[in-house]
This record gives C-alpha cells, sequence and structure tokens, in this order.
C-alpha cells in the first residue's frame, strides 16, 4: 500500500495518507495527548450533485430530486437488523452525520471500544437496506426538520443570497430539498445514488486522536468490502458570472434586520482551491475585521453590531465572499463596504494592516488544531480538494501584499454582488 | 489523561484555576464576576463586560485595541453574560495561540494575560461615568440582544418556559435584563455596578493552557494587591419547587413549525447521590439518539425532528423539548408523557441504562479534549463547590441502578408547559 507521510514541524504535527486496495483513501493522524478518537467515513457527493452518469456506460446525464443526498444521510443509518446508532449505543460512540453542498460525512467520538466503533462505522455505510416503506416513513421526519429551517431566519438570509447569486448552479437549492421535492424519493432512486457516490474511490476515511495505526488498519483490511472502479462524470452547468439579482428582502419574525452580503467569484482552479479561499479571506479581513477602519465606523454609526462576520463560501464551481450581521440598515452597510473596495483599490493596501491580517489568520488556522473533530474535518475538506491539511498555514506565511492587491483587481466586484435581507414582520395584532 | 488542576487564591476573593493539558495550541484565560441574579441589577451588569471589552484606558481606542489582538495572532477576546443557577456570571475571556506556535518569539502569554488585567482594572470610566459613546453603543447591542432571542426560536421557547417556571425567582429573571431596564440605564449606574463587582463580587479566573503559569499567576497577584476588596458571597437557593397545577403558557408567532417545551420538577433532596439518579434518568430517557424519546416519538412515530431531555443541574429540573407540526402537539404531548410513565414503571431493558452510562463515560473523558468544556466544567465544579474532576464524576455515576433511576423518575412531576405556534388559520 502506498503510505505518503505528511509533516508540518513548527504544528509537531503529522498524518499519513494511504490508498487503500479497495480503492478508499485513509488519512491518518495518531495523537495520543487527546482522550477520544475522532472518525468521519465522508463521500465526495452533496446536494449540489443533482445530475449525473457513470462514466463507460453510455447512459445520457440523469437528474435526481433536490434533498437526496441529505435523505440518503438519514436512511442509510438503518439496516435490515435495527439502526446504527442502536450499535454504537452497546459500546458507548457518540455517533452523528451531516450532508453539505459538496459532501456527505458519517461520524463517531469515542473515548473506549474505538475499534469496535471504527467497525461500526465502516460497516453500516457499506450496507445499504431501504425499503419502500422505511423511505416513506421517513418524510415525516425530514419534513420537520426543512419546517425549522424554514423558521430559522439565519438560514433563510444566507440560502436567500446564494439564490440571488446563482442562476444555475444547484448551489441555490436547499440542502435538504423541499416538502415536494422528497416526496418523489424512492427506494430505487437511493440505491442508484448509493451505487454511484458511496463507491469506495470517491470515499475517504479520516481517523484523528487517541489511536493506534495497526489497530485501525486490522480493521480497515477486516471490513472494508472490494468496490469495482468507478468514474463519476457530474454534468457542470454554465453558470455566468453574473447574478440572478442583486437585493432580495423577505418578511420573518426577527427583532431587527438581517442581511447576507454576496460577491460572485470566478471559482479558481482546483490546484489553486485554497490558496483562493485563503486569499479572499484575507482581503475580508483587511477590508471588514474588527481591527479594520470601516468596521470601527459602521460600529460607531450603529450601523453594525458584534455579530457581524464574514467567511467564504467555495466548492466544486462556486466561490463566493459573504459579509453577514444584523443592521437597522443594511443597504447602507452594502454600500459602505462597496465604497471601502474602491478606496483600497484606488489607494493600496496599508503595509501594516495586511501583516496583521496575516498573522491573524495564521492564529486562526493554527486554532483548528485544537481538537480533533477540527483536525479530522479538515483532512476530509483538505483531502476532496487534493490538498493537506498544512496547506493554509503553509501558504498563509508565503502571501505577500502584491498577491493580496492582485487578487482584489478581480475578486469582489460591485456588478457581481448581491443583498438578501430578512426584515421584521410586522407585530401582530 | 487527568489534567493537573490547581487553585490559589491572588487575591481576596479572587481565585485563580489552572487546568494544564500539552494538547492545545492555545491558551485560555476566563475573568469571571459571580453576582446574584436579580431584576433590579441584571441589565447594568450585563452592560459590564460588554462595556469592558471595548478598551480600558491604556488601550482607549477600539480600532487598535482590535489591532492589537490580530497582532497576537488573531485572539480571540470576548465579554460575556451566563447563567448558573441564580448566578449571573459576567465574564471577559482571551484565546490566544501558544507560545510554541508563534512566529516571532513573542511572550504571548504575559501579553495576554497583561491586556486582560488593563481591560478589567481599568475600564473607561470618566467622572463616574462610562465613556458615553462607547456606552451608547453597548447600551443598544444589549437591547439588541433582548430582542434578537426571537430569531432562535428553539431557545427562545425553552427561555420563555424557564421564565414562566420561575416567575418571580432569581432563575426566572433574563440574564441580560429586560428591554426596559436596558433602556433606563445611565453611564453612572453602570459605572457604580462595575465598581460594585470588582469589590465585591467574588471573582473565578480560570487558565486552561499547556504550561504552569507562575508568570502570569504572579502578574494577576500584583495586579489585584492595589484594589480593595470586601467579598459578598452568592447564594443558590437550594429546595424543592412547590407542588401546583401546571402552568400553560401559548404564544402565536408566523411560523411553519410549533415548538413545544415541558419543564418538570423533582422532590427529590437536592444531594449529590439524587444528582446522579437524575442526570442517568434524563439521559436515558432524551438524552441520546437511542433514547426513549429519540427512539419513539421521532423514530417510531415520526413525528418531530428533534424531541430531547436535558437537566438543568443547578435547578434540578428536567426540560423536554420538541419542534412539531401545530396540529401535532398534543399527539407530541402525549407521547413524551407516556414514555415517562413507562420509565416511572421501570419497564426498560438493564441493557438501556448500561448504554446510557457508556454514553455518559464517553462525554465524561471527552470534556478533557476542549478547552471551552474544560473551562464549562471547572466553573461548575467551583460554583457547586464539588471540584471534581470529569473521571471522578464518572466514576460516581457508574453507582447508579435501575431503582434509582425509577426513583428519579417516579419524583418529577410536570410543572410548565409552553407553546409556540403558528398563527390560527
Amino acid at each position: 500500500m502506498e503510505k505518503i507521510v505528511h509533516e508540518n514541524q513548527k504544528l509537531g504535527s503529522r498524518y499519513f495518507e494511504i490508498k487503500h486496495p479497495t480503492g478508499l483513501t485513509l488519512l491518518l493522524c495518531p495523537d495520543q495527548k487527546f482522550n477520544s478518537a475522532y472518525a468521519i467515513f465522508g463521500t465526495n457527493y452533496g446536494s449540489v450533485d443533482t445530475t449525473f452518469r457513470i462514466k463507460g456506460e453510455g447512459k445520457e446525464f440523469e437528474s435526481v430530486p433536490e434533498g437526496i443526498a441529505h435523505y440518503l444521510e438519514h436512511k442509510l443509518f438503518e439496516s435490515e437488523d435495527g439502526d446504527a446508532f442502536a450499535r454504537y449505543a452497546v459500546l458507548g460512540a457518540s455517533a452523528n452525520a451531516f450532508t453539505s453542498f459538496d459532501k456527505t460525512c458519517y461520524l463517531f467520538s469515542a473515548t473506549d471500544h474505538i475499534y469496535e466503533s471504527l467497525e461500526v462505522l465502516l460497516d453500516f455505510v457499506q450496507s445499504p437496506y431501504f425499503t419502500k416503506e422505511t423511505v416513506e416513513k421517513e418524510q415525516g421526519i425530514i419534513g420537520q426538520e426543512i419546517k425549522m429551517y424554514d423558521d430559522d431566519p439565519n438560514w433563510q438570509v444566507y440560502f436567500r443570497l446564494l439564490r440571488a447569486l446563482y442562476k444555475e448552479h444547484p448551489v441555490r437549492i436547499d440542502i435538504a430539498g423541499t416538502v415536494e421535492s422528497i416526496a418523489q424519493i424512492t427506494d430505487k432512486l437511493l440505491y442508484q445514488c448509493y451505487n454511484t457516490f458511496y463507491n469506495l474511490n470517491n470515499m475517504v476515511l479520516a481517523f484523528a486522536g487517541n489511536f493506534e495505526v495497526d489497530k485501525a488498519m486490522e480493521v480497515i483490511d477486516k471490513t472494508l468490502k472490494p468496490c469495482p472502479k468507478l468514474t463519476i462524470e457530474r454534468k457542470t452547468v454554465e453558470e455566468p458570472r453574473e447574478v440572478c439579482e442583486h437585493r432580495t428582502e423577505v418578511k420573518l419574525p426577527v427583532s431587527m434586520p438581517l442581511f447576507c452580503i454576496g460577491f460572485k467569484e470566478e471559482p479558481d482552479r482546483p490546484e489553486d482551491f485554497i490558496k483562493g479561499q485563503v486569499l479572499n479571506e484575507m482581503l475580508q479581513d483587511i477590508l471588514t475585521a474588527e481591527s479594520s477602519p470601516l468596521f470601527g465606523e459602521l460600529y460607531k454609526e450603529g450601523l453594525i453590531n458584534m455579530e457581524f462576520d464574514s467567511e467564504v463560501v467555495a466548492g466544486r464551481g462556486y466561490l463566493a465572499s459573504v459579509f453577514e450581521g444584523e443592521s437597522k440598515d443594511p443597504d447602507a452597510v452594502y454600500a459602505r463596504i462597496l465604497e471601502e473596495l474602491n478606496a483600497l483599490r484606488k489607494n493600496g493596501i496599508p503595509k501594516d494592516r495586511f501583516e496583521r491580517a496575516k498573522k491573524a489568520l495564521y492564529g486562526k488556522y493554527v486554532r483548528l488544531f485544537n481538537s480533533v473533530s477540527g483536525i479530522a474535518n479538515e483532512l476530509v475538506s483538505a483531502y476532496f480538494v487534493g490538498d493537506s491539511i498544512y496547506s493554509p498555514v503553509e501558504l498563509i506565511e508565503a502571501i505577500t501584499l502584491e498577491d493580496v492587491e492582485e487578487r482584489l483587481k478581480t475578486t469582489m466586484l460591485r456588478e457581481y454582488s448581491a443583498i438578501s435581507i430578512v426584515v421584521p414582520a410586522e407585530e401582530e395584532a | 489523561m487527568e489534567q493537573n488542576f490547581v487553585r490559589t487564591e491572588v487575591g481576596e476573593g479572587v481565585y485563580l484555576t489552572s487546568i494544564i493539558d500539552q494538547k492545545f495550541k492555545s491558551n485560555r484565560i476566563s475573568i469571571n464576576f459571580l453576582a446574584p441574579l436579580n431584576e433590579k441589577t441584571a441589565a447594568e451588569n450585563a452592560l459590564v463586560p460588554l462595556l469592558l471589552r471595548k478598551g480600558s484606558k491604556e488601550h482607549p481606542d477600539f480600532t487598535a485595541l482590535n489591532a492589537y489582538l490580530d497582532e497576537l495572532y488573531g485572539a480571540i477576546l470576548y465579554g460575556d453574560i451566563r447563567k448558573l443557577g441564580d448566578t449571573q456570571v459576567l465574564n471577559l475571556s482571551l484565546q490566544c495561540l501558544d507560545e510554541a506556535y508563534v512566529l516571532e518569539k513573542e511572550p504571548i502569554a504575559i501579553m495576554a494575560m497583561e491586556l486582560l488585567l488593563s481591560l478589567l482594572l481599568h475600564p473607561m470610566i470618566e467622572d463616574g461615568g462610562f465613556e458615553k459613546e462607547s456606552f451608547g453603543q453597548e447600551k443598544q447591542y444589549l437591547a439588541d440582544l433582548i430582542e434578537s432571542e426571537i430569531n432562535d426560536k428553539r431557545s427562545y421557547a425553552i427561555n420563555r418556559m424557564i421564565q414562566a417556571m420561575f416567575q418571580g425567582k432569581a432563575y426566572g429573571v433574563n440574564k441580560f435584563g429586560t428591554k426596559e431596564t436596558v433602556d433606563a440605564l445611565t453611564p453612572k449606574q453602570v459605572a457604580s455596578a462595575y465598581e460594585r463587582l470588582i469589590t465585591t463580587a467574588p471573582i473565578e479566573i480560570l487558565y486552561v493552557g499547556s504550561k504552569a503559569p507562575e508568570a502570569v499567576t504572579q502578574v494577576v497577584k500584583d495586579a489585584f494587591s492595589k484594589v480593595e476588596r470586601q467579598v459578598v458571597a452568592t447564594k443558590e437557593e437550594l429546595g424543592t419547587l412547590a407542588e401546583r397545577a401546571v402552568q400553560t403558557e401559548t404564544q402565536h408567532m408566523q411560523l411553519s413549525q410549533g415548538k413545544l417545551v415541558m419543564g418538570f420538577r423533582t422532590s427529590l433532596a437536592n444531594d449529590p447521590k439524587a444528582l446522579d439518579s437524575l442526570r442517568v434518568m434524563i439521559a436515558l430517557f432524551g438524552g441520546t439518539p437511542f433514547s426513549r424519546l429519540f427512539a419513539n416519538v421521532r423514530e417510531k412515530m415520526s413525528l418531530c425532528y428533534y424531541c430531547a431531555a436535558r437537566m438543568d443541574r443547578y435547578k434540578r429540573i428536567m426540560i423536554v423539548d420538541s419542534g412539531v407540526e401545530h396540529s401535532n402537539m398534543e399527539k407530541a404531548k402525549a407521547a413524551i408523557l407516556e414514555q415517562l410513565e413507562i420509565v416511572k414503571r421501570g419497564e426498560f431493558e438493564e441493557e438501556e441504562l448500561q448504554n446510557t452510562l457508556l454514553s455518559l463515560d464517553n462525554a465524561f473523558q471527552s470534556v478533557s479534549d476542549s478547552l471551552h468544556a474544560l473551562e464549562d466544567w471547572y466553573l461548575s465544579q467551583i460554583y457547586t463547590g464539588e471540584y471534581k474532576s470529569p473521571l471522578e464524576t464518572m466514576e460516581r455515576i457508574h453507582k447508579v441502578t435501575k431503582a434509582d433511576v425509577v426513583e428519579a423518575a417516579n419524583s418529577l412531576t410536570l410543572d410548565t408547559v409552553f407553546a409556540l405556534k403558528g398563527e390560527e388559520k
């Protein structure tokens, strides 16, 4: 088995990347200083993968209902002889799963019975069991999950922004789908998605914390089932840089308007994925971090409060720089951010602000190594974009002021931006 | 791995508790004032950590203060308000990189502690009042925090239930105060609240990091040697809640999903053994994905996405909450009560108890893997005066038997129901 050692001496951290004969990639990061071990078995498959085919089968692209990746995540916990939670229960492990735009992850955290828990994880994810009855039963639970998000103003303001920014890309659809779309999901469709995306060649196992590599390998060798090699073709959509609409607004029961301001960016080449993300994060910090003049002014004028934040949203075929918060006048915040961007482009970025943003971002990425969950999640994310978990820390040290100024020429442009606002619904009588 | 846990008095009623653990790449220092929670002082106290976060005599400019935090590798400075039983905890914390990982060999631990002490001991108070501009901003923010509680429907509904259950008692008071009391605050009033806290409130400083903070301890001792203090201890009302008919409250809102919250009181006395039994019983009932509530109300009946039970250990109450369709609310309530009856009758397997204990083991053993969890754990231990490590508590929990669980279940009575419903069509 091919074994690559990734290491960062400054962080005193290393992990092994192993290509298992079954096709699964293993990322093992043992560290006995922790009490717990944290495993993630993930597939490179999320809510955006709605139209696909298997290469070489000679079939047309096929579309599946919105929300099916998330539905599949729920149903995989069930097997013919009970559910996975019951199997974990006798081991004391704490288990969960989540579906995002571009991945589905099954995880557990355990301090005892670590290897048995690993066996449960690998086994149940490889053992689908869907019937008409079990699929129907889940509609009630997921229907309530969707309604919970309908009532969540932070979720609404965020997804409405993505729908304003993207015309075609499936990042604009809700991860859990809608009550209508999930009604179309059948056991047959679940098997079709499972057999395509849960192929071990499309998956990864990340394991971090208190375990021994040899003992983990024993379980892995015993539990993984051989898998035919397959290549998935995802239908790529033609997404123009232009946004769908520049402004969207909805009324919900909130106390003060919530906003999300987004800039739609040209996605970077896959090999520059992390670099692009880090550059945009650094620019966001220079622009609106708490240490920026703009933050200070907006705060003084009562236009933002400490809830203000920024993030980069990125995945296969999409990249957006997002600023979010609460404000009595979100449009004014939007205008001021655009103004400040123009000023930075015109006058250049002050060196001291660049240096500070660099230190702050370095600290932020080192912090991820404080927890086994942080390490395991980063392992999976970095792997799916073809990189190592140490890349952000290493890239940040090397970034220059010129890199950031160059980036600012093509990023966070007014014409490719939008604002989403949730305004308070009128008081009921 | 058990941490090295040391508690020293560093000033009159000021304690520094250090928890040393090599696994973290950051250090965390958290300073906590413990104040009695009451309607009169909740708002003025709550504004204090928000104002301390804004600056000090040495760091008067907010933007420059934040720039200094960036220099400390993006150190996270936070002013926060918490509630532990009848106590309002006013908190100022700083998390920064451990010295081993900085790029320019800065003595970052001392720099961080000095910054915190400056913010804590030299606030921007002039002529007996907080600096007006900052005061206006933070007063508005505190009012916003109170009003925006409605944004998160789940926690809003839980808070409303607690307020109804503990009406007229300290625990029923909102930790931020009310909109009205916040609106009436003046810079002088909050400055005297600060004076009262710094001279009379017990102060608990927690440090979690990789090295014994000897140098840091000295800095804190020196700083507090200049503060004159006369400490007033906080008290917790420990009696059992009086018997009464079930209180019901309903609120209507534009919603697609309703929220149901049920509060249960116990007749068990306040002793560690009873608490252990209650803790295990509540976890078995609704604290895990194989619990009674999850397996039946969610999985079997498909009534909701979440239905969970939790314990408030200071008030010894059980809170059950669920997000359900408006039309299913009565059905969900009946199902929850039916599961409780089953536990009361002892109609559950010994295996459920054993699995619940395993799950609690995992939770206790994981505490030491998180800076935040360690801080929360030890602050809670200090508050209750138990001073037990997670592993010691875990060992004790294992003495809980099935009979204890049944007894704990039978001690519970439904006290208050709060429902958040959509508008009637």
